[in-house]
């Protein structure tokens, strides 16, 4: 390649070793946004999301406080909330074996077990949250700046829209396609299409 | 071939943890799994009733490699390499009935069903062609309780000395067994996306039948199940009880319990209770580290099922395979996941009772024993 003005490579839009270094160094390292503050308005209110491999519990607290956890049984990996959306009511149980989980992540109960066996199991791993303009953002791997220091020089521009103030109608249109993330955000980053291919 | 790292893995049931969750995602354990386990063990492929008559072929894929398993007009049941000594070709597709010969498609060679090569074309005009060396490649084949099995180790020792008293076990339910016929007609292939361990782990407790089984549990009294391990093989047996959602079964019924056996590396047996004379039996075809193959097959009397077969076949095709394929392949994806330590408890208890997991920490110190002795 003689020149720096030139997309990247065909090749690492089709590469499937290519993605997964995509998901650990890009994905998992960066603050991907989970849910708006008013799909979880309640104590008990939680979303879960698959994301670059993972999958998140994000809920709130009797304290009022945002926390997400690994959505992932501490016993034999199973999905412990399969729901897209829901409240619970006291615990999450784990569908596989029934291992039971408080609100905030920790193990209640197992099933054939001592309250030594609870007491020596951790719970659910916690993800780090952040709120931000309205938004509930998780990062898998922690380290690097925060939601508000990214944003910050669009602090003053986001904060005209008042989305922390916004209602999600929870009618989220979900579609895939067979085109690599970059191909898309390549599409996003440019006002250069023609008007034509916009009305087609 | 990599020796992995020791770590201790379930030397004391009591107090174990299953295998890392890398041996279950890792392309190089997988290829180690390959060698040490499919290409050593004696693994089953299908139906005694598929070879059952003279010239009667079928066709498997054993630790990566091609097997055809073909019954001579002599009724003697051979097994080799599904591979054209001449340049590697494909010999047999599928299943069916073979010639009194096999020609490979690719040049014309022609072997008997013995495996010794009948004609190579043109070879009288070929110096020093040596009809000695273009036999096919045998395999190890024998049958047992109604299943084909091969083994692709010819230093193995016989199948019923890789599991002793298997056969006896499976025949004091189920005498017929020898003479099932599989029913084609109702095989439920399923690729499945699991490492073949969690699929295994899966089968070996029933500590996840009351929550993701409330049928089965409703149809067998679980204070009376129990999980009785022997080596190679092992055995869970409960008494079965009455029930609305799961199947019924007759009181005076002469077998009242299930059994469900495991036979090292990749077939689980399930007798079902009552007098119905069948079997259904998973066969897994490990593909790589994330997929499984699995065909979940049904052994009856007749080949047509009666009604009361069909009952049990419906529940297991549509209830209880459903239930376990969504299991594992959640596990498949949690063990991936940042969030899972690596290495879960198995709760195998004191009492070694109807939910106990000893039977996974069995299993996993022989996967570990394979995987960790130096070559």
């Amino acid at each position: 390649m003689n020149s720096d003005n030139h997309t990247l490579p065909s090749w690492v839009y089709n590469d499937a070793r290519f993605f997964e270094l995509e998901r650990s160094a890009i994905f998992s390292a960066s603050w991907s946004l989970a849910c708006h503050v008013s799909e979880i308005a309640q104590a008990g209110d939680y979303v879960t999301l698959k994301l670059s491999g993972e999958r998140a519990l994000i809920t709130r607290l009797e304290d009022g406080t945002i926390r997400a956890f690994h959505n992932t049984c501490r016993h034999r990996a199973h999905q412990v909330v399969g729901a897209e959306r829901g409240q619970c009511q006291r615990v999450h149980v784990c569908p596989y074996h029934g291992w039971t989980y408080n609100r905030d992540g920790s193990l209640r109960g197992i099933p054939g077990g001592t309250e030594q066996d609870v007491a020596q199991a951790a719970g659910l791993p916690p993800i780090e949250t952040e709120v931000f303009a309205g938004f509930v953002w998780i990062r898998f791997q922690s380290g690097g700046p925060s939601v508000a220091q990214r944003l910050a020089p669009f602090k003053d521009l986001l904060a005209a829209y008042r989305i922390e103030d916004m209602r999600s109608n929870q009618d989220r249109a979900v579609e895939e396609h067979a085109i690599d993330w970059k191909n898309m955000m390549d599409n996003y980053l440019e006002g250069i299409t023609s008007p034509r291919a916009i009305q087609a | 071939m990599t020796k992995l790292e020791k770590i201790d893995i379930c030397s004391n049931p009591d107090v174990a943890y299953t295998m890392p969750a890398s041996y279950y995602t890792d392309a190089r354990i997988f290829r180690m799994e390959t060698e040490r386990i499919f290409a050593r063990s004696w693994v089953a492929v299908f139906g005694s009733s598929d070879v059952r008559a003279p010239n009667a072929y079928a066709t498997a894929t054993v630790a990566d490699d091609e097997i055809v398993v073909v019954r001579g007009a002599d009724n003697v049941l051979r097994a080799f390499y599904n591979v054209c000594p001449h340049r590697g070709h494909q010999l047999l597709n599928g299943c069916g009935t073979a010639r009194n010969t096999i020609a490979c498609p690719y040049h014309a060679w022609v072997f008997a069903l013995d495996g010794k090569l009948v004609r190579a074309r043109n070879s009288e005009n070929v110096e020093a062609f040596d009809p000695s060396l273009a036999n096919l490649s045998p395999v190890r084949v024998e049958e047992m309780c109604g299943l084909v099995y091969v083994n692709l180790d010819p230093t193995a020792p016989p199948l019923r000395e890789a599991a002793p008293g298997l056969e006896a076990a499976i025949k004091s339910r189920l005498p017929n067994a020898d003479r099932l016929i599989r029913a084609k007609a109702h095989r439920i292939p399923h690729t499945t996306r699991s490492n073949w361990k969690a699929i295994v782990d899966n089968y070996l407790e029933c500590y996840h039948c009351a929550p993701a089984h409330p049928g089965f549990v409703s149809s067998v009294r679980m204070e009376t199940y129990h999980h009785d391990l022997h080596g190679s093989w092992t055995v869970q047996i409960g008494e079965s009880k009455p029930s609305a959602t799961g199947y019924a079964v007759e009181a005076e019924s002469a077998n009242p319990t299930y059994a469900g056996f495991y036979f090292w590396p990749t077939v689980m047996i399930n007798i079902t209770p009552g007098n119905v004379g069948m079997m259904s039996v998973n066969t897994m075809v490990p593909i790589d580290a994330d997929t499984s193959l699995q065909y979940y097959d049904f052994y009856l009397p007749e080949e047509e099922p009666t009604a009361k077969q069909m009952e049990i076949i419906a529940y297991y095709r549509d209830v209880f395979r459903a239930e376990d394929l969504s299991l594992v392949e959640s596990v498949q994806r949690g063990l991936k996941s940042r969030g899972y330590r690596g290495r879960g408890r198995i709760m195998v208890d004191r009492q070694r009772s109807g939910i106990s997991e000893h039977g996974v920490a069995h299993f996993h110190q022989r996967v570990a024993q394979v995987l960790q002795a130096g070559d």
